[in-house]
């Protein structure tokens, strides 16, 4: 019997030729098959090329059936769709601009007209690059003109780059549920889809999007959304059970924007290309129009791409629109309340002493406003249903924590137009985005200063370097006014310890061979204590001979004593005791002792017994900074760190030999309570708040 | 039964081809079959008829005959031509010792006539193969 060839598993052109010749070789018929120029070879060669050609492409068709190995597009998304997985489409480029319109007089009266509006559709053009773009607004927008000046004002207005678009399909097939968005390059966030009874109605029902079938009904009004050939969107009715069933000879109003995504951002200057409207039907000559930019295109961004769909697809599957783990928590809750900035889940488990049973939810809303409790129950009753059972998911409010840098920006001044102030408000701009983009991802992260002034170096080619450090922040909150109380903030940052590094002259430290430490890690804004007044302290030097620096000795109050009330701080002695003091003749005179406890390594800082009458803004918040020890901030379970008030000293090296020390043991006054501008720990001036994101989007 | 190898097997020393105008038999109605000297002589040819990148997989199987016949004729074209022939037969068929090649022009006929006298290893014979080129 003929042996048959083995080598059944090769993809190598020349290998199969060779397991077809030793097979010939088992073979008398034929002899020459060794020598390439015989007509054997020559027919070797074909048959191998075939086999060759059909094992690669089952080779290639098995590789395309799989998520891992697939490499065309078009079937990682077929296989993604198995997993219900819609990729993200191409995004548009979206601009924030303040449009306003100057009205002319109604005829011969003296009123304006009621409303203007902006039409919906392509709008605005603007180039970037030497690239001309249109810009487009998906609705009209209508706003009440100001009856005293005559301008229609459209703050904020958002409009998104690309064309927008109109397509109708009418149903014939009920049985038919997909329809095609018939362009690519659609960001499907701004698609807008409407059902009308026939051609005529003027009746329109809106659809929106339905991502997962919890609450979906034969009723329910949406429709789902699939990725097909050449990136082309599909919508997808419902069948009557899952989302409503269309009826023959409806119409399909589909409104998108067709974009080209990343190309367009940057796009700072636009120009009105659309017509603004009365409500008289007058049309408003463009030169009444002024267009101001607030900010430039942005977060343009190509669609998503095979890796990216590869990673997402099967993670995505995993949560199963069902909350489990913590991350299940944050990705659900960011899709039932969409205005959450940001979200960070944790398990009861994770606390001292743990709850258990409950997973606890901190929402950070986009405005920076604490949710109310009408809110929280709302998302509640909406994780509830995703969550498992005996589950109990708690909405809280994030813990803010703020920190505040202090950058010495060193610049060389022949090399910038700029001047001190200029490039200082560039730093600040600079600061001031990396605290809105890293705002949604610093929960659970840390803050590196090392991080921090990179980011500061690279905002201005002529800066040269910069000497960063970091406080931190927090409020002592909720206390009675005219009560003694005490208060704890916890930092979880150990804090530096003065009396570590106390040096310099003898004083009267208690501690043996060290010195009194001469600065201060811990600072508290200013308030007013109960009974210390401006005549209990001009008694105190009138009687004691009290000068700067020193100690009030007298505890005994005044009776009856309406003169204002000194205004007051508190810092820490170095030793880990608060003291109370104000300032006589611009120095330190220390009120009281003993008004509350630091502890430098965990971070904790308890203010009290201490007796607040009232504070600077009137609420009861004072301020508490701190000096972290470490390099780094670590940001805690639920914690929300925020950049708040950096300050910026800008140092032309050039002609400035202005030095930042560092630690020096025996001089403290770079980094002292009181003294020179080179000051790394200063009083809070203000209580702290979280700011509220003043952007578009 | 497990196949014989081919070192255990009397094989006849006979050489054994298709015919390469894979022209059926009329009396057997099967593919014609070349052998010996013919195959040799046949394979010779192919070889030298096959330009480079010809056959799959393998690009430096062949020889640039046909684009030469393309060049004008002249002495040292011959003698590239001569050179070309020589090579590709020395490099792929080990069947054979090549003796001479003769490249003359056929001027009316716009041909050029190749002839080819090569010994095949093991025998005194000289054979001979002698073909037409003709520009396509």
């Amino acid at each position: 019997m003929a042996a048959i060839p083995s080598n059944l598993t090769s993809l190598d052109f020349t290998e199969i030729k060779e397991s077809i010749r030793s097979y010939l070789r088992t073979r008398e018929e034929f002899t020459d098959y060794d020598f390439d120029g015989s007509a054997a070879s020559y027919l070797l060669d074909v048959l191998s090329y075939n086999t060759y050609y059909a094992s690669f492409n089952a080779n290639m068709a098995m590789n395309e059936a799989f998520l891992e190995s697939a490499t065309i597009r078009d079937n990682v998304v077929k296989i993604a769709k198995q997993l219900n997985y819609t990729p993200r489409s191409i995004k548009a480029s979206k601009a924030c601009l303040n449009f306003s319109v100057q009205t002319s007089l109604v005829g011969s009266s003296n009123a304006y007209p009621a409303t203007v509006t902006l039409p919906q559709g392509d709008v605005f053009v603007s180039s970037v690059d030497g690239q001309s773009f249109l810009f487009t607004l998906p609705v009209a927008i209508t706003t009440a003109v100001d009856q005293q000046t005559g301008i229609a004002s459209f703050p904020k207005t958002v409009a998104y780059q690309g064309n927008l678009l109109n397509y109708t399909y009418t149903v014939q097939d009920v049985k038919k549920r997909g329809y095609e968005i018939p362009v690519d390059n659609v960001d499907t966030d701004l698609l807008y889809v409407s059902i009308s009874p026939n051609a005529q109605s003027e009746e329109i029902d809106t659809y929106n999007r339905i991502n997962d079938i919890v609450g979906v009904d034969g009723t329910t009004r949406g429709y789902f959304l699939e990725e097909t050939d050449d990136l082309r969107y599909k919508i997808i009715f419902g069948d009557g059970i899952i989302g409503r069933e269309l009826i023959a000879g409806e119409i399909i109003r589909l409104k998108y924007v067709r974009t080209d995504g990343p190309l367009a951002n940057g796009c700072k200057k636009f120009t009105f290309i659309g017509r603004a409207i009365d409500n008289l039907n007058r049309v408003i000559p463009s030169s009444q129009i002024t267009i101001a930019t607030v900010d430039a295109s942005q977060d343009g961004e190509e669609g998503e791409d095979i890796v990216s769909i590869k990673f997402n697809a099967p993670r995505a599957f995993s949560a199963q629109n069902r909350a489990v783990t913590e991350t299940d928590y944050e990705y659900i809750t960011k899709y039932v309340y969409p205005q959450a900035r940001s979200v960070t889940a944790y398990g009861g488990e994770r606390l001292s002493p743990p709850i258990y049973g409950k997973v606890f939810i901190a929402v950070k809303t986009k405005s920076g406003s604490a949710l109310n409790e009408t809110t929280k129950k709302r998302i509640k009753a909406d994780l509830l249903k995703y969550s498992m059972a005996a589950i109990e998911p708690v909405i809280i409010d994030p813990v803010s924590m703020y920190i505040r840098p202090k950058s010495y920006v060193f610049f060389d001044g022949r090399s910038t137009n700029l001047s001190n102030n200029e490039l200082a408000s560039k730093v600040l701009g600079a600061i001031d985005q990396y605290n809105t983009q890293g705002s949604a991802n610093r929960f659970n992260g840390r803050i590196d200063t090392s991080a921090f002034m990179t980011m500061v170096d690279s905002s201005d080619n002529a800066i040269v370097g910069n000497q960063t450090s970091m406080t931190l922040g927090l409020n002592i909150e909720g206390f009675p006014f005219g009560s003694t109380f005490t208060q704890c903030v916890d930092f979880d940052n150990e804090i530096v310890n003065p009396g570590d590094i106390s040096g310099g002259t003898t004083g009267s430290g208690e501690g043996a061979g060290t010195c009194d430490p001469k600065f201060s890690s811990v600072k508290s804004g200013t308030f007013y204590s109960t009974g210390y007044t401006e005549n209990l302290l001009d008694l105190a030097v009138q009687s004691q001979q009290l000068t700067a620096n020193s100690v009030l000795s007298t505890s005994t109050f005044i009776d009856g004593d309406t003169s204002a009330l000194l205004p007051v701080n508190v810092r820490d002695d170095g030793r880990g005791e608060l003291i109370m003091v104000t300032k006589l003749d611009e120095k330190e005179v220390i009120l009281k002792k003993g008004v509350g406890t630091v502890n430098y390594k965990s971070g904790e800082v308890c203010l009290g017994p201490v007796n607040v009458a009232s504070t600077p803004d009137g609420t009861s918040r004072i301020p508490i900074t701190v000096l972290v020890a470490s390099g780094a901030v670590t940001i805690g379970t639920g914690v929300d760190p925020v950049i708040f008030n950096p300050q910026v000293i800008t140092i032309d090296y050039t002609i400035d030999g202005t030095v930042v020390p560092n630690f020096d043991p025996f001089d403290f006054t770079p980094i002292n309570f009181d003294g020179t501008s080179i000051n790394i720990i200063d009083y809070p001036t203000t209580v702290f708040e979280f700011p509220e994101f003043d952007a578009c989007f | 039964m497990a196949y014989k190898f081919r070192a255990e097997r009397t094989l006849s020393r006979a050489f054994k081809d298709f015919s390469i105008g894979f022209r059926p038999n009329p009396n057997t109605e099967d593919f014609s079959v070349v052998k010996n000297e013919n195959a040799i002589k046949q394979s010779v040819r192919n070889l030298v008829l096959t330009g480079f990148y010809e056959r799959p997989f393998q690009p430096r199987k062949g020889s640039r005959l046909r684009e030469m016949l393309f060049e004008p004729f002249d002495v040292f074209l011959a003698e590239d031509i001569r050179e070309e022939i020589s090579n590709v037969v020395k490099r792929f068929e080990p069947r054979v010792v090549l003796n001479s090649v003769r490249v003359k022009e056929g001027e009316e006929t716009n041909t050029i006539e190749v002839e080819l006298d090569y010994t095949i290893v093991g025998e005194t014979l000289i054979q001979t193969v002698d073909f037409l080129l003709e520009r396509t």
